[in-house]
């Protein structure tokens, strides 16, 4: 099946502020993108395809398109997209991206954008030629409680940014998963990192989000297939950066684990004068900062605030699970942001040189010479 | 002419043995299809069988049997994903089907019997008490229903588009497909006696809701039996052209309700798990009224655990009858082993699965 009735309408002008989008692969987060477009007066969903037929038509009859497609070329031909969303495995993503700048599309495609920084110079060249742009998904830069870090950061609250650690834990290895699957092996492993692969972006443009002035001069990685066997080549990352910022040292520190739990994902940002944390799974923020009452006081005053805040944040995340606010909420503003700025001919939130800055230390740390 | 060969995958399952073992005793050649990484093991004392073939592959890929059918094969689709997230259910139940039929039609064969379920039906849209048959509407709002109903109403679709279509290669190209579309109610047997009907685990305890509704049951070897029973009557030149684009409804003749269901397995030693049991009508009630603070003032976006949703409470609790008259006209079936002949049988340490001669007597 490749059909479409999809009318060959006319590219909108950026002076709209509806841009036609279309998705290329319909699986596991494309329920994302797909609802945020279904649901957005700043889209408008055109197309969508994948390589199964009835995957597509189940997408496109449930996120209402009429532009059901098995041929992504076919699809942007057909369905001139001003933004294509290309949400399909990460070795396909540069491939694709291209095809898509070559049509005259903006691209935003899941992380990572490609599989290695010279990959990604590759892609964000060509988009500078073609006066589009490329976003890579940095969707938990925009979830509650790293904005809330963000401002504590950028209000002052913890002084100087010293120390940033990213923690995520997830149960990667649970029999039946989708990494886990024996029959049909995920073709992440395949990745320079593994199945890590899969989430060290997210890990690493949050900690570029706190550190985008450092200069990363030393690095170990400690990469490790604590469960061994031969479907996962790595399955564990416990990395350390070291490095200079314009007020002095600054430590990094991106752990992955597949053996401890729960599932989490924790951001912890340390100052000079205080820190904070983040939990975005179930989400709260807890920050412990100066308070008023001085020194002697504060600490106090912080269990106090930060004892209430988890207190609440039980009930709103009971809220938060009724009402489907998942912690992909991220994306959705991820989403906004970028058509707001397409439609406005701004730049968008995700920039070339945040994308550069993140491939750059996943490649760093990839580097056999950082290896522990 | 040799028999054909029956093809079944989901062939380790919970009721693909049962199958393959009720395909193997009425002379059957039975091509059991697993997963790459899956044991032969797995098929118990069936596993050596000289009339066993094994046929390896994973029908969420594409490929999954490219090149294992014959044209003459007849394909009896039962496996299905039934756990796991969205995506799994979809991959395991909608995306293996669309693989598996491609595949087939690559290999030019004709005949499947596609086991769909009763949880494609809307019982909301049906009267308390009424007669539950072939004729109860689909889901209309898939999204108020579970995964397992969502993924296997779009597998119907699949399965009714084949149905539509002819053959397009292979001795018999130009022929249409033959397909039987069954819908078996809640399966049990000796692997699965403490089902969904009957409640919901709650804490420590069990949430039993309702004791007097009938249950739609069939037990394992009873819809093994129905199933190579469609097998033969899609091959059958007398009765192929009735069976053909059918769909029928499998329960069992004398169903018990939730109480005599409970009492049958207690009494035979089962360990019933200790229960808090409400009334079905008080439970769906305060189901309802929740429903509609959700739709009041939430816009019917609060999304609850389905058993306070009340489309997903119809379609376990919500008491009818269930006539299974279409399944022993369209295929000529009848049950083999009543409630209590099967409760004996699931509860005993019998090998249920050996190929015995004096079983295919008595069918």
């Amino acid at each position: 099946m490749t059909s479409s009735s999809a009318t060959n309408a006319t590219r909108r002008t950026a002076a709209t502020s509806t841009l036609r989008a279309a998705v290329i692969g319909s699986g596991g987060i494309s329920a994302q993108h797909l609802g945020y477009l279904r649901d957005s007066a700043r889209a408008d969903l055109v197309g969508v395809c994948d390589l199964s037929p009835i995957t597509a038509r189940y997408a496109g009859e449930f996120y209402g398109t009429a532009g059901i497609f098995t041929d992504a070329a076919q699809m942007i031909a057909e369905t001139r997209p001003d933004v294509v969303h290309v949400l399909t495995p990460p070795s396909s993503h540069v491939g694709l991206a291209l095809s898509c700048l070559d049509a005259g599309a903006h691209v935003l495609v899941e992380k990572p954008a490609a599989p290695t920084l010279p990959e990604l110079h590759t892609l964000l060249d060509k988009a500078a030629a073609a006066d589009r742009h490329v976003i890579e998904n940095h969707n938990y830069r925009f979830n509650d409680g790293v904005v809330a870090l963000a401002d504590a950061v950028a209000a002052g609250r913890l002084g100087t940014v010293r120390e940033v650690e990213i923690r995520m834990a997830l149960d990667i290895r649970s029999p039946g998963g989708r990494f886990a699957d024996e029959n049909l092996p995920n073709g992440i492993h395949k990745m320079p990192a593994g199945v890590v692969h899969d989430f060290i972006t997210h890990l690493t443009y949050l900690l570029d989000h706190f550190t985008s002035h450092v200069d990363w001069q030393r690095i170990a990685a400690g990469w490790s297939n604590h469960g061994g066997g031969d479907l996962f080549t790595v399955d564990d990352l416990d990395c350390t950066l070291i490095g200079h910022g314009p007020e002095g040292a600054v430590h990094g520190k991106l752990r992955f684990s597949a053996l401890t739990g729960p599932e989490q994902f924790m951001v912890t940002v340390r100052g000079s004068e205080g820190f904070g944390v983040t939990e975005l799974f179930q989400p709260y923020v807890e920050l412990n900062v100066p308070r008023a009452g001085g020194g002697q006081l504060s600490p106090i005053a912080n269990h106090i605030a930060n004892g209430r805040t988890r207190f609440g944040e039980g009930f709103r995340n009971v809220g938060r699970k009724l009402m489907q606010r998942s912690p992909y909420h991220g994306l959705h503003q991820l989403l906004d942001d970028t058509y707001a700025a397409l439609a406005d001919g701004t730049e968008p939130p995700v920039t070339p040189e945040q994308m550069i800055r993140t491939a750059s230390i996943i490649d760093a740390i990839l580097d056999p010479e950082v290896r522990v | 002419m040799s028999s054909p060969r029956l093809v079944i995958t989901g062939a380790n399952g919970f009721v693909g043995r049962y199958v393959v073992a009720e395909g193997l005793r009425r002379g059957f050649r039975v091509g059991a299809v697993l997963r790459p990484t899956t044991a032969t093991s797995s098929l118990g004392s069936l596993a050596d069988h000289p009339a066993l073939e094994i046929l390896r592959g994973d029908l969420r890929h594409p490929k999954g049997l490219d090149g294992q059918l014959h044209h003459d094969d007849v394909v009896l689709h039962l496996a299905a994903s039934k756990g796991g997230d969205f995506g799994t259910r979809f991959a395991g139940t909608v995306l293996a089907t669309e693989h598996l039929l491609a595949n087939a039609d690559a290999a030019g064969v004709r005949d499947l019997v596609a086991v769909s379920t009763f949880s494609i039906y809307d019982q909301s849209a049906v009267k308390a008490g009424s007669a539950f048959d072939e004729n109860v509407p689909l889901i209309a709002e898939p999204n108020k229903r579970d995964d397992y109903a969502k993924t296997k109403l779009v597998q119907e679709t699949l399965y009714r588009e084949w149905g539509d279509a002819t053959v397009a290669v292979g001795p018999d190209a130009g022929s249409p497909h033959r397909m039987v579309i069954v819908r078996p109610g809640m399966i049990w047997g000796r692997e699965e006696l403490w089902h969904a009907l009957l409640g919901s685990p709650l804490g420590p305890r069990f949430l039993r809701i309702g004791k007097s509704a009938t249950l739609p049951l069939i037990y394992t070897e009873n819809v093994a039996d129905a199933l190579i029973t469609a097998a033969e009557a899609l091959i059958d030149p007398d009765r192929a052209a009735d069976a053909h684009g059918q769909t029928v409804n499998l329960v069992d003749d004398d169903l018990p309700t939730q109480d005599a269901y409970v009492d049958a397995l207690a009494a035979r030693g089962f360990d019933v798990p200790a229960s808090v049991t409400v009334p079905w009508s008080m439970w769906r009630a305060a189901a309802g009224a929740g429903d509609l603070v959700n739709r009041a003032l939430f816009d019917g976006n609060m999304k609850l655990p389905g058993i306070v949703v009340p489309e997903q409470l119809d379609a376990r609790f919500k008491p009818f009858r269930y006539p299974n008259e279409r399944a022993k006209h369209v295929l000529g079936w009848r049950p083999r082993h009543d409630f209590h002949t099967a409760m004996d049988r699931a509860m005993s340490t019998d090998d249920l699965l050996s190929i015995d001669t004096t079983v295919n007597a008595a069918s």
